[in-house]
């Protein structure tokens, strides 16, 4: 595969004399025709490409052309505001000025060269060439299909905002700009991709973000060079300190209120087009643990949700590790009543153990699997078909016990009650070594297996920023917003990678 | 990546590759997979006429409970468990010779009870508190009894509530005013001066009347003393026991205000011993203040108990009770020279020197030594009737 890979890096260098036709930097030229030959030959056998000839004004007629793509550029937008203007003019125009005068649309640039042409084209905004003009006009006004504002799919609340990012890169970063009111809020925007030349922005807080994290963002997103851009989680891939860890050093979100609560933190955010997931810089391990209804909806409520979540992230991790050890090698753990009902309904159970446990959680991460990707129309069906070949026939042909039914769908529960969906995965991915290692070594394994995570995560980095804080490192002024919720006005201090000066959250305290 | 770091990281993966699966061979050593073990419920020990330890199991069947419950609704009426013996020169060999016709490894982390017969605790208590300490699995939580009958009627017996003898014996010490002594307890009895230690005594009672079901009971206490059963104390008298080492939880007592014919049922709880050493002239003495509470659970005389002057009456007929009840059983241990009192170490911690002079020979001092009792009782409810 990789191999394969660089082969084809290595095809893409040898053509690149190919490219040059697409590349072409050279300024555009006086005569019309010239600038329209040029054009077609690159927009050749592009059937959606519309090239449009004007004449402009009555007594000296100018000729002009109008190209744009069908479909990115609002027609209506361009017959009322190009196309209308440009035919009522009495004379031809003389310069660029008096067009953009004449047409009422207020985002308009003067382009130079060839490759912004291609650019401006690309992104949708029409471009007004004029004849005996070595510029042209790129016109603001393309409209992209994109779909409404809705709710969130992956992340749910109850209380808070039901607006979630979408495909489109404007919207998500109005709604940004919505919720964070002050020229502070700087959108720095990047194009990524060899050829899909995606849209992406790179956000944050002027004053709050460590201009340093920014610097290293931009480095990082340089450094890409993928042909294709499609989500904001193949950037991600690129830009994460570690590849090799289960655990997602980069936190992504598809909620702009959770956006906006990082940023204002002082963390920089990155939104790509077409992609309704946002990412966060730099991520520690607790923002993943964390859901933005903490916060919204009272401390007392948030703590006692944090606590229950951590412990049910530790069964999600756990639970059937600590259900095999425990019936495997350490029996008189279990009080005497449970271990005869254990030994009772595994009487009949023709596997061991770890066997059987390894058997039923593949079965369900296969029916989760499935039940994400399957249609619509029968998912019902195959809900009823996974609850009844789990359950009630594997029990029934004393395939698996009882207890280890309650064991995967405790686990199963667990699991889905972290909040991240990325950090749920790492959660169920771990869950199987930890398994095999329960049942060689018993609760040994079990602490064995935690300790080595434990230092992995202590090893991590997130943006130079470690994985653990404020845990590890321990940072006493922030330790009260992570497994526990402390009181608003208890978290003076922002994240201690904001650097000294600007920490305080609030004055007067 | 250079060539020379390639082989460098390479090295590495070989290496710990090779160390996982090393460490994998040595696992599952330990490993006791659920359906390869059989519950040991109860454990009896006793000697058999040529002189011979012979254990006896208490084994819970799996299979019969499991048919039984998915069956039918006699589910109680299935026999879940099993009884096992086996002899040997030792309790080991004993126990090895009961696994050697066992399909599956006799697991025994789950032994409720420890059943002594007669003769091994008169001959041999020694070996089976050296057992059972040095056998891992058996607890030190698990309750050791002593008993007349013979042991395997004992494990045979099908208690009526819970599901075997061994669950049973369990539940049963944990009941206010009966002995529980474990095999932690006892052991650590046993290293006092006089070696002495107490334990429960059980015994199956015969069916009384038509449809009435045989019953398990703690009857009587066996008192040891170096390593040998030296004779037993009745219930009532283990009290006294049980209040001076501060293990007393509550009981009722019937009380009778002669001259009149009816009773007073009371209930005496929250009792607390304050035991002192004193040697006075060479006179060894111990002088336990013992409090209480009592709560007037019945009364059938005529006396009103909402007046002050009968409810000193009850109290004062309390204290004369429970005293009585002190010295008689500190008495009868006296008489078997067995300090199930734990005097040595009260006194011990007042005159150690005094003590050291007699330690080698504390079970014949024993005896000589004088108990003073004080009881405080006060009725603190009078269970409200005029």
């Amino acid at each position: 595969m990789l191999n394969w890979l660089r082969k084809n890096k290595r095809i893409d260098h040898s053509s690149s004399k190919n490219n040059t036709k697409y590349n072409d930097i050279k300024r555009l030229a006086r005569r019309l025709s010239e600038n329209e030959r040029i054009i077609r030959q690159v927009y050749a056998k592009s059937s959606d490409v519309v090239i449009k000839h004007l004449t402009l004004g009555k007594a000296p007629q100018i000729r002009a052309l109008l190209i744009y793509i069908a479909g990115t550029a609002d027609v209506a937008q361009i017959d009322e505001n190009v196309l209308k203007p440009l035919y009522l003019l009495k004379e031809g125009p003389s310069d660029l000025a008096s067009i953009k005068n004449t047409l009422s649309i207020p985002d308009i640039k003067e382009i130079g060269s060839f490759d912004t042409v291609y650019q401006e084209v690309s992104n949708g905004h029409p471009v007004l060439f004029i004849d005996r003009l070595p510029q042209a006009l790129s016109l603001g006004i393309s409209k992209w299909s994109t779909r409404q504002v809705e709710e969130s799919s992956t992340e749910f609340v109850i209380r808070g905002a039901k607006e979630g990012f979408i495909e489109s890169l404007e919207t998500n970063t109005s709604l940004v700009r919505k919720r964070i009111r002050t020229p502070r809020l700087k959108i720095e925007r990047m194009e990524i991709g060899r050829y899909t030349h995606t849209p992406m922005i790179i956000s944050y807080i002027d004053g709050l973000c460590d201009p340093d994290l920014v610097r290293e963002i931009v480095l990082r997103v340089r450094r890409i060079s993928e042909d294709g851009i499609y989500d904001s989680g193949m950037i991600q891939e690129y830009i994460q300190d570690v590849s090799w860890s289960p655990f997602p050093t980069v936190f992504s979100t598809e909620r702009p209120d959770t956006f906006c609560g990082a940023l204002v933190e002082g963390r920089a955010g990155i939104l790509v087009d077409g992609s309704p997931h946002a990412i966060v810089l730099p991520s520690t391990f607790f923002m993943f643990f964390s859901s933005p209804e903490d916060y919204y909806s009272g401390f007392i409520i948030g703590t006692a949700i944090r606590i229950l979540r951590t412990f049910y992230m530790m069964i999600a991790l756990l639970g059937p590790s600590i259900y095999v050890a425990v019936t495997t090698f350490h029996q008189e753990l279990i009080p005497t009543t449970l271990l005869i009902s254990i030994t009772q309904a595994h009487e009949q159970v023709p596997f061991p153990t770890v066997v059987e446990a390894l058997i039923m959680e593949i079965t369900f991460e296969a029916l989760r699997e499935a039940g994400i990707r399957l249609p619509r129309a029968v998912g019902p069906t195959i809900s009823i078909v996974g609850a009844l070949v789990i359950g009630q026939a594997a029990i029934q042909a004393s395939l698996v016990s009882p207890l280890m039914v309650i064991v995967v769908s405790i686990t199963a529960i667990a699991s889905f009650m972290i909040p991240h969906y990325e950090a749920s995965n790492t959660v169920r991915l771990l869950r199987f070594p930890i398994m095999i290692l329960a049942s060689t070594f018993g609760l040994l394994g079990i602490i064995f297996s935690f300790i080595v995570l434990l230092i992995h995560l202590s090893s991590l980095r997130s943006f130079g920023v470690p994985y653990l804080e404020p845990l590890a490192p321990f940072k006493k002024a922030s330790i009260i917003d992570t497994l526990v919720r402390g009181p608003l006005w208890t978290m003076k201090r922002r994240p201690h990678f904001t650097g000294s000066t600007w920490n305080r959250r609030r004055t007067g305290h | 990546m250079t060539i020379r770091l390639k082989a460098i990281v390479r090295r590495i993966t070989c290496s710990l590759l090779i160390s996982v699966l090393i460490l994998y061979l040595q696992g599952c050593a330990d490993l006791k997979e659920i359906n390869n073990i059989i519950i040991v419920t109860a454990t009896g020990l006793d000697l058999n006429d040529e002189g011979k330890v012979e254990a006896t199991v208490q084994l819970f069947l799996p299979q019969a409970a499991a048919s039984g419950s998915s069956g039918s609704q006699s589910a109680s009426q299935t026999i879940q468990s099993s009884v096992l013996s086996g002899s040997g020169d030792t309790i080991s060999e004993a126990i090895n010779n009961i696994e050697k016709h066992v399909s599956r490894q006799l697991f025994r982390g789950h032994d409720r009870a420890i059943i002594i017969g007669r003769r091994m605790a008169e001959k041999r208590i020694k070996d089976v508190l050296d057992y059972c300490m040095r056998f891992r699995e058996i607890r030190q939580r698990t309750n050791l009894f002593v008993t007349n009958d013979p042991v395997p009627k004992i494990l045979e017996y099908q208690p009526f509530l819970e599901k075997n003898s061994g669950e049973l014996l369990s539940k049963y010490v944990r009941k206010d005013g009966n002995l529980s002594v474990t095999l932690k307890d006892a052991v650590v009895m046993n290293t006092n001066a006089g070696h002495s230690f107490i334990l429960p005594m059980i015994s199956i009672e015969a069916a009384g009347a038509q449809g009435e079901k045989k019953t398990m009971e703690i009857t009587r206490s066996a008192l040891f003393s170096k390593n040998r059963m030296v004779g037993t104390i009745s219930h009532d008298l283990t009290y006294g026991q049980l209040i001076l080492t501060h293990r007393f939880w509550q009981t009722v007592y019937s009380l009778k205000l002669s001259p009149d014919p009816g009773q007073i049922g009371i209930n005496i709880q929250n009792v607390k011993a304050d035991v002192h050493a004193v040697i006075r002239h060479g006179h060894w003495l111990i002088m336990a203040n013992v409090t209480g509470d009592g709560i007037i659970f019945e009364n059938t005389t005529r006396w009103n108990m909402l007046n002050s002057d009968t409810i000193w009456r009850v109290e004062r007929a309390v204290n004369r009770k429970i005293a009585a009840n002190i010295k008689d059983s500190v008495r009868e241990s006296q008489k078997m020279k067995s300090d199930v009192f734990d005097f040595y170490p009260t006194f011990f911690r007042k005159y150690p020197e005094e003590c050291l002079k007699v330690e080698k020979n504390w079970n014949d001092f024993y005896p000589s030594i004088d108990v003073q009792v004080k009881s405080h009782f006060s009725v603190i409810h009078s269970g409200i009737k005029q």
